[in-house]
């Protein structure tokens, strides 16, 4: 099992994008989290993603980033992939699992692509069964 | 001079009425026991059903306190999320006991530990004023859902107050 922890990313965890806070979803998805799944994935591994010990949440941060994963790698994925630890707050794995995931897997399926806020490094994609590496959606001006 | 009569008792026991003598005592005693143990007992429910009731009254202090707080536009965006997480605790371990203790549905109050912060947390004023964690002036549209919050949960804490003090 990979592990990785929130807490690592930032103290702080903010809001949903990165133009209405520091240390966003967004920014977590895109320098912390899709990498770190993408290679447990490539590993065959399970990716433990803990919570705790943080100084709080807001839902929109963490819809934000595990719904991007859903995006870019499909629910099936995701939900045998991941293995999320919220001892403090046990409430936000329900959420992630019980909204996030199936609200977003759907948009998945209508390609509603998810919103940049800001120019980031190219990131990882499940297209059929080949990972890949592209700046897949661009900050809208 | 005059005649004074004295009147003996002598009791004569039998060893078998030693015996019945020795198992009434036993018995007051027993009564006795059974009756302080009774007593000790609900003294314990009772404490400890006040004990909750204080909690409970406490959270909804808490609460109460906070929406005023919200309303008065005191609530800076950066304290909130940490107000409600500790306050997501302190519920969350509240309400174990109480299901443990009385079968109380630990999600009785899940409405001020999750809707409450939504409301707050989805606002556009509150995500407009993250970054600088400016005091939030509540919107219209805000205010509304807090007025209809209120309306709809304000009187769980009361009921479940009647809850803990009914149970057995």
């Amino acid at each position: 099992m990979e592990i990785i922890n929130v807490l690592d990313f930032s103290e702080v965890p903010g809001l949903r994008h990165c133009d209405i806070s520091d240390n966003s979803g967004e920014e977590f998805y895109h320098k912390m989290l899709n990498r770190a799944f993408k290679e447990a994935f490539e590993k065959g591994k399970i990716l433990e993603v803990n919570l705790d010990n943080t100084d709080a949440y807001a839902s929109s941060f963490l819809d934000e980033a595990f719904g991007n994963l859903v995006y870019d790698f499909t629910l099936a994925n995701v939900e045998k992939g991941i293995k999320i630890i919220s001892e403090e707050e046990p409430h936000w794995i329900e959420m992630i699992e019980k909204e996030t995931f199936p609200q977003w897997e759907q948009r998945r399926n209508l390609k509603k692509s998810p919103k940049v806020t800001e120019d980031h490094e190219p990131w990882f994609r499940l297209i059929g069964d080949k990972i890949v590496k592209e700046k897949w959606e661009n900050p809208s001006v | 001079m005059g005649k004074s009569v004295c009147i003996t008792f002598s009791f004569n026991f039998e060893f078998a009425d030693i015996i019945a003598i020795i198992g009434i005592m036993a018995n007051i005693w027993l009564a006795f026991r059974i009756a302080k143990s009774i007593q000790n007992k609900q003294l314990n429910q009772r404490t400890l059903k006040d004990h909750f009731i204080d909690e409970i009254k406490e959270i909804r202090h808490d609460y109460v306190n906070y929406i005023k707080e919200m309303y008065n536009g005191r609530v800076q965006p950066k304290d909130a999320l940490p107000w409600f997480k500790t306050m997501n605790i302190k519920v969350t371990d509240l309400m174990e006991n109480l299901e443990k203790k009385y079968n109380i549905s630990p999600d009785f109050l899940k409405a001020f530990q999750f809707e409450l912060r939504e409301i707050l947390t989805n606002s556009n004023e509150y995500n407009a004023n993250f970054r600088s964690n400016t005091p939030i002036r509540l919107s219209n549209d805000t205010i509304r859902k807090l007025n209809t919050f209120q309306r709809d949960n304000n009187s769980k804490f009361t009921v479940l107050i009647v809850h803990v003090n009914d149970c057995e």
